[in-house]
């Protein structure tokens, strides 16, 4: 593996609790919550998606294939060489309405709609179709790993052909069943705590969230061209921080840079005092004199969030700016923002790392 | 990219076999799972058949070697089961050896758990075994479970892209080993009966309440099966440093899609004919090369239709046997890409091809027939396995024999 191949961002569309789904601004309002769950600030559907097919969608669907829409019109492609998309509960609202049709109606008079878009690929197959794709299409569904593993199978479509140019994007969405659940089994916060003080208020349990980030990578640095994606590394249930700091020492070096290069490092913590652990020791060992920000206070928490964190990383390098709202501490002198390294966990279980750099090429 | 891939072991559980060599019997013996449902309790038991394995679920976490009231799904435990005979099959004991990763996939995890439970699951004012099953519903729980059964940490992943689900989380795998992420990957996908998926596909009017009977111009649908079924891949460098036998080379594989509509195949089998066809060119091969088609063949009147035509158009004057062995296992979902490349793998290392069983009749917009009769005294050099879903997703493997060493 000796051939090098730059992976830029060329386009976004992000659909989140905060208003993010405008790329020509950069969290322009806040939005908090009280009840732990955290539900998506919607742009107009029917700009995005005919009125006709809009009737029929369920909210997931519409809020997938409107941040689909947003990021390829945003890198102005028109034709993907492929669709990957990821998601833990894929569109959970139709699958629990159909699985509570059978459950309650005793297995008759069910709405065969929910059963169709309840397939964890129905949004990967409906951008497809929207966009008259043939292309290389998959879904990628496991937990906390969902979107790394769709990002790291996008390099390597754009590895083996860097004319490629891929669509991804992870997506999940609240669900009444999964938070009882959640709540009983301590993923989420039992008593009400204020979105934004989330970080400021001890407990188990993280906030409900939901989102559907979608991105535009390739090869070539294009005028609308975020940043680059310089390292990516997945981890599965390591057993002490040292793992962790292996890990990012090795993504570090492949890109050929050193801690003390790293501007911003986003910790995707999620409220939970056990599972953010060897985060939080991660972040005290190696990064006490690096700027940290944080980001599940914004958008939730949920097997996809990672896909808000690359989003925000992004728009960061965009803006050369560092909202208040997402810093947890204040290191960061106002020097160019170079790189930005995102290490998120799924309870305590699923680590990602990924390497965010700007897209100029002395670096690279 | 140079480096080739191989398979170098396999497992599978349907209901016609608990390992790879009963199902080679129930092939070569014509014998069938279809049967009347038992153990999933739904309304439709005497009216829709399916392909159930007839093992209960202790039964399963005898044969998986894990306890009861832990919260092992159904389809955790074909997992395992199949696993195991994967890692076996390809003389790894120790999955440390090498850089080693896990891809399964399915279309509902443990649905079938979670479906019964879940009343009691969202009700916080009763307590009971049924907490075990909280999160079986997460389509990467029962990855997960294999995954820590076996001790692997260097990657775990779940595809879920409806019946084309394992096929492509073997490509995953292969494309993850030519980039030089990982040594070995043991990828495929597991699926069981649930209500959910019963009275899913129950409720779009697919099911035959018949046997199913592929390509045939009276085919009314699908049975559903369940099962598990899992390939362990390797690179060539792989095989020179730990020989063993090789099952077969993955020449080629392509992924596509139909971008026509949400559940059914566009009429005109272009999706099924692209996706045969770049898995050829990926191989460097010719139509001619070709030597069984393994079928999707779900016995739907759009799929077989589309599927045929698409064999047709792109096979022209030099047609391929062809066969769906969806009568022997039933539909496995998610898991089907596994079992059908491992029916390929078995048809190439016995160099026999399985039947269509419960063809009859010709179908008349078309005028290519499916292999009626188990063929043997023949040379199977290379099988096209398809696998299409809902979604519009296609997908093509391409096998091919090998030496036995590299």
């Amino acid at each position: 593996m000796s051939k090098k191949t730059a992976y830029y961002i060329q386009g976004m569309g992000n659909i989140s609790p905060q208003r993010t789904f405008d790329n020509s601004e950069f969290l322009p309002e806040i939005s908090e919550y009280q009840e732990n769950v955290l539900m998506c600030v919607r742009p107009e559907f029917k700009n995005y998606i005919n009125p006709v097919a809009l009737r029929r969608m369920s909210r997931m669907f519409k809020i997938g294939l409107s941040a689909a829409k947003i990021c390829a019109q945003d890198a102005g492609m028109e034709m993907p060489d492929g669709i990957i998309t990821a998601s833990g509960y894929g569109c959970i609202g139709d699958t629990s309405r159909f699985m509570l049709e059978v459950i309650e109606n005793g297995e008759k008079q069910l709405t065969p709609t929910l059963f169709m878009q309840s397939t964890y690929n129905s949004i990967s197959g409906g951008i497809a179709m929207a966009m008259k794709c043939n292309n290389y299409n998959t879904t990628y569904v496991h937990r906390g790993f969902a979107f790394e593993t769709a990002l790291q199978d996008a390099m390597m479509q754009i590895y083996d052909d860097p004319s490629k140019r891929i669509l991804l994007g992870g997506f999940d969405e609240t669900n009444d069943g999964q938070f009882a659940i959640c709540i009983r089994t301590g993923y989420h916060r039992k008593d009400f705590v204020n979105s934004l003080s989330l970080f400021q208020t001890e407990g188990r349990g993280t906030l409900q969230g939901e989102g559907a980030s979608f991105f535009t990578i390739g090869s070539e640095k294009t005028d609308n061209t975020y940043c680059r994606i310089s390292g990516l590394q997945l981890l599965y249930a390591p057993k002490d921080k040292s793992e962790i700091i292996n890990a990012i020492n090795d993504v570090l070096s492949e890109a050929g840079i050193d801690i003390k290069d790293v501007d911003i490092v986003i910790n995707g913590i999620g409220g939970d005092t056990i599972n953010d652990g060897l985060n939080n020791q991660v972040m005290d060992a190696i990064f006490a004199d690096t700027q940290q920000v944080v980001f599940k206070h914004l958008s939730g928490d949920y097997c996809t969030a990672s896909s808000f964190g690359l989003w925000l990383g992004a728009q960061m390098h965009r803006y050369q700016t560092i909202p208040e709202i997402v810093k947890t501490n204040h290191i960061h002198s106002g020097a160019p923002i170079r790189n930005i390294l995102m290490l998120n966990h799924f309870r305590g279980k699923n680590y990602g790392i990924v390497l965010l750099s700007t897209p100029s090429d002395e670096q690279f | 990219m140079s480096t080739r891939i191989f398979v170098t072991g396999m497992g599978i559980i349907t209901s016609i076999g608990m390992n790879t060599d009963e199902h080679f019997d129930s092939l070569m013996g014509l014998r069938t799972g279809f049967s009347k449902i038992e153990l999933l309790p739904t309304v439709h038991r005497d009216i829709l058949p399916a392909f159930e394995i007839k093992i209960t679920d202790s039964e399963l976490c005898r044969l998986a070697g894990v306890p009861e009231g832990e919260g092992y799904s159904r389809t955790a435990l074909l997992g395992i089961i199949s696993v195991k005979e994967a890692l076996q099959s390809a003389q790894i004991s120790d999955v440390k050896e090498a850089r080693t990763g896990l891809i399964s996939s399915t279309t509902v995890g443990g649905m079938r758990e979670f479906e019964a439970n879940y009343k009691e699951l969202i009700d916080p004012s009763v307590e009971g075994d049924f907490m075990q099953f909280a999160h079986v519903v997460d389509t990467g729980e029962h990855a997960e479970r294999i995954a820590d059964y076996f001790g692997i940490r260097d990657y775990v992943n779940t595809v879920s892209t409806a019946c084309s689900s394992a096929s492509n989380a073997i490509i995953l795998g292969a494309e993850l080993i030519k980039h030089g992420k990982l040594d070995r990957m043991i990828c495929g996908g597991s699926d069981v009966l649930s209500r959910f998926t019963l009275n899913g596909f129950n409720s779009l009017m697919i099911l035959d309440k018949g046997h199913n009977r592929p390509f045939d111009a009276n085919r009314s649908g699908v049975n559903l099966g369940e099962g598990a079924a899992f390939v362990v891949l390797e690179s060539e460098e792989m095989l020179q440093k730990y020989p063993r036998k090789i099952w077969a080379e993955l020449t080629g594989y392509s992924n596509s899609n139909d971008a026509y509509h949400q559940t059914a195949s566009s009429p005109d089998g272009d999706g099924a004919l692209l996706s045969m066809q770049r898995a050829l060119d990926m191989a460097g091969m010719k139509t001619s090369d070709i030597d069984y088609i393994n079928c999707h063949g779900t016995a739907t009147e759009n799929n077989d239709l589309s599927e045929a035509l698409a064999i047709q158009n792109l096979f022209g004057e030099h047609i391929p046997l062809f066969a769906s062995t969806k009568p022997y296992t039933g539909h496995t979902l998610a898991a089907a890409g596994g079992v059908e490349a491992i029916f390929s793998l078995l048809s190439i290392d016995h160099d026999v091809a399985f039947p269509n069983l419960n063809f009859e009749e010709q179908m008349p917009e078309i005028t290519i027939t499916p292999l009626k009769s188990l063929t043997k005294n023949i040379t199977i050099t290379n099988i096209l396995s398809n696998s299409f879903g809902f979604g519009g997703s296609n997908t093509s493997l391409l096998f091919s024999k090998t030496k036995q060493t590299v």
